[in-house]
C-alpha cells in the first residue's frame, strides 16, 4: 500500500485532484482508497465510489 | 493537528490495511494540517501496520496564492515547505506578472515546483506521471 498525501488551503482542488488520481489509478487496475477529512459535504458521491470500487473512509474534525 | 485528529486518521489508516489493503491510499487532509503534521501521522501508523508514504503533495489555487500569501503566510508557507511536490494550479487565470510573482515566492521549491493550468484530465496525468503513480 502506498500512501499518498493531499494538503491545501481550502478550493486549492485536492478533491478534484485526487478524483482524477483515483481514476488514473484505477484504470490502471489499481485497488484505491481515500480518507477524507470531512469538514462539509462529503466530496466523493456513491456514484463515483461504485464506478472505482473506491474505498472510502471518513473523519471528522480538524 | 489535534492528538484525537491525528489518532483518528492513523485509525483509519490502519483500518484501511486491515480492510481493503488497497494499492494506493489518497489522504485529503483539512486546510489547516501543515506537511510535517501530515508526515509525522503517517509514520506513526507504521508501528502497527506496514505501507511506503510518498509523495506528499501541496496544492495551491494559483488565483488566490498571492492573496493567501499574504494574509495565511504561515500555514502556506508550512504546506509548501515539507511537501515533496508543489502543484499550482489554475495558472492559465494569471497574468504574466503574475505567474512571474508567484515563481518567485515559491522559488525555494526548486524542481519540487509543478504549475498546471487546470486540473483537467491531461494535467492530471502529468501529474500523475510526475510523481510515478
Amino acid at each position: 500500500m502506498r500512501v499518498v498525501c493531499v494538503a491545501g488551503i481550502r478550493g486549492s482542488g485536492k478533491t478534484r485532484l485526487i478524483r482524477g488520481l483515483t481514476e488514473i489509478s484505477t484504470d490502471k487496475g489499481r485497488q484505491t482508497a481515500v480518507i477524507v477529512n470531512e469538514d462539509g459535504e462529503t466530496p466523493y458521491d456513491d456514484a463515483f465510489i461504485r464506478r472505482h470500487e473506491l474505498g472510502a473512509f471518513f473523519i471528522r474534525g480538524g | 493537528m489535534g492528538c484525537s485528529l491525528a489518532a483518528s486518521l492513523v485509525d483509519k489508516l490502519k483500518e484501511a490495511k486491515r480492510k481493503l489493503a488497497p494499492d494506493v491510499l489518497f489522504i485529503e487532509a483539512s486546510e489547516m494540517v501543515t506537511s510535517q503534521e501530515l508526515r509525522n501521522v503517517t509514520a506513526m501508523g507504521k508501528r502497527d501496520v506496514r505501507y511506503e508514504t510518498g509523495p506528499l503533495i501541496t496544492l495551491i489555487n494559483g488565483v488566490e496564492f498571492e492573496f493567501l500569501w499574504n494574509e495565511r503566510r504561515r500555514l502556506v508557507s508550512d504546506q509548501v515547505n515539507g511537501a515533496d511536490w508543489v502543484i499550482v494550479n489554475r495558472t492559465e487565470a494569471l497574468d504574466n506578472g503574475q505567474l512571474a510573482r508567484l515563481r518567485e515566492m515559491l522559488s525555494g521549491c526548486g524542481d519540487r515546483l509543478l504549475t498546471v493550468q487546470g486540473l483537467d484530465r491531461s494535467a492530471i496525468e502529468s501529474i500523475a506521471a510526475a510523481i510515478g503513480l
